[in-house]
């Protein structure tokens, strides 16, 4: 890890986040998630979240945002309601997980991650994130993914 | 020795073929393997993508059939196996004698792995299997010493395969009821020890807990690393002692004995692990991959590199890794 760098870089992301209005998160990610998720909404791989909630908290930044399926739409709401699974950590590890450069189940063994609740849900989430094709995003995506990636790389190498 | 690597996705596929694998094992998206897990494994157009990536790589691909047949679902394993063998596969990985029979029958060209769930702990059974089912290739049980697999390897009819790396369900693989005890539901029957749907996990004041169909199996105190949820990895009250009093959450990790197995004519390496991640199943056969070439060149004077067990034992179960049954003189 490189202290010195994620000492000046986390206030910002962290005020930077909890200073976007929840609005522009919801209306973001309730358009970034189905172009992530096409392909597996539309073989109904993401059925198992119709009507069930999924909580992702990032305990560091104290953002977190409860997610569903509602006819195949993607909906976004806050996290302060009950939820069916909450998986909860610090930014820098879904940072590592989502880049792929960490192994869900090692931070979990070593409980940097949490997941409480329905278990099943929360595996098969899990599952589908592990299964995502990043070949096939779409480009603006996969820049995006390839930024967090590298960014985390720099911040959290170890 | 054959390098042979987990795939649960296609994702996992694709970095295991490019990180150096010599072959692939996956299953299909039912209780016909044991690694049946909500959103793991191929569908029909999965398995094309990854039997064609595998494919024009040089490398091979084994689907595993590895669960024992049940009366209702037959048909279901009959249609695993035609389905591999439409797709070309180069073996099938088969426990069940059904299904053994059912394949040597109906597909007598295609190869056939005995699984480590078929628990042929010796050079008898495997004559066995070889004779009335033509298999070609057995994975040995985790529950043998290393004499114990000289010893099979001296006079085993077809060749041997043993675990590697991975995490460890070492009590009597093919045999273990300790799940369905607790939760109704086996490897060996529906393809998952310790069902997710009966898996709950909570953050309390004394600690994580995680609890298998109500049963409280472990209690992990602050800075403690968590396992996997199997009754055989839980820690039980014995006599007023609380302990692993079955087993502890370790990986296995036979890199130190690679030219041991070598020598005894082990002609594959399996790492385990098709529910892990992409990132789990890079880190493992990158360094698996180096130590074999490493070995093939240094022969004698191999050593394991720190570099190796360090990456290896950071994405282990339990973060300790074991040599075992490998080491137990006793046996
Ligand atoms: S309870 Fe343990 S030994 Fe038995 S099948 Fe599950 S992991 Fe393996």
């Amino acid at each position: 890890m490189n202290p010195l760098i994620q000492k000046f870089i986390e206030p910002v992301v962290s005020r930077s986040a909890q200073a976007c209005p929840f609005l522009i998160q919801k209306i973001a990610l309730e358009k970034m998630l189905p172009q992530v998720f096409a392909a597996e909404i539309e073989e109904g791989d993401l059925d198992c979240l119709e009507g069930r909630y999924l909580k992702v908290l990032v305990k560091d930044l104290n953002i977190g945002w409860s997610i569903t399926l509602r006819n195949s739409l993607v909906e976004v709401e806050r996290a302060d309601g009950d939820a069916d699974v909450t998986i909860s950590g610090d930014a820098r590890e879904f940072a590592l997980l989502v880049s792929r450069q960490e192994d869900p189940d090692t931070l979990f063994f070593q409980r940097r991650l949490t997941i409480e609740g329905d278990t099943e849900l929360g595996l098969e989430v899990k599952n589908i994130l592990d299964a995502l094709d990043h070949e096939n995003l779409p480009f603006p995506l996969k820049q995006l993914l390839e930024s967090v990636s590298q960014v985390s790389r720099f911040i959290y190498a170890t | 020795m054959e390098l042979v690597c987990p795939a649960g996705s296609l994702p996992a596929l694709r970095v295991a073929v490019d990180s150096g694998a010599d072959a692939v094992y996956m299953g299909f998206k039912d209780d016909t393997n044991a690694r049946h897990f909500a959103g793991l494994n191929f569908n029909d157009r999965k398995a094309r993508q990854a039997l064609d990536y595998a494919i024009d790589r040089k490398v091979k691909v084994f689907v595993a059939i590895n669960t024992y047949a049940q009366p209702k679902g037959w048909k279901r394993w009959q249609e695993a196996v035609d389905r591999a063998y439409d797709l070309g596969v180069n073996a099938l990985i088969v426990a069940d004698m059904g299904v053994l029979e059912y394949t040597c029958n109906k597909y007598p060209d295609l190869a056939l792995h005995l699984s480590v769930q078929g628990s042929a702990t010796n050079h008898e059974a495997l004559k066995f299997y070889h004779q009335n089912f033509g298999i070609r290739r057995a994975v040995l049980p985790r529950v043998l010493s290393l004499a114990q697999v000289k010893l099979a390897a001296e006079k085993s009819p077809v060749d041997l395969e043993v675990f590697g790396f991975g995490s460890l369900c070492i009590m009597a693989e093919g045999r273990c009821y300790l799940s369905s005890y607790v939760t109704d539901e086996s490897p060996n029957t529906c393809g998952a020890c310790s069902p997710a749907k009966a898996v709950r996990w909570e953050e309390t004041d004394l600690g994580r807990e995680s609890r298998l169909n109500d049963v409280l199996i472990d209690r992990y105190q602050e800075g403690e690393n968590a396992g996997y949820p199997t009754l055989c990895k839980g820690r039980f009250k014995v006599d007023d002692h609380v302990y692993n009093a079955l087993e502890e959450p370790t990986s296995l990790n036979t890199i130190r004995l690679i030219p041991e197995l070598s020598a005894a004519g082990i002609k594959a390496i399996k790492l385990e692990g098709r529910q892990r991640s992409p990132a789990y199943v890079e880190q493992i056969v990158r360094v698996w991959r180096e130590a074999l070439d490493t070995y093939a060149v240094e022969r004698d004077n191999f050593t394991p590199r720190g570099e190796w067990l360090d990456s290896l034992s950071k994405v282990s179960e339990g973060t300790q890794t074991t040599l075992g049954a490998y080491s137990r003189p006793w046996q």
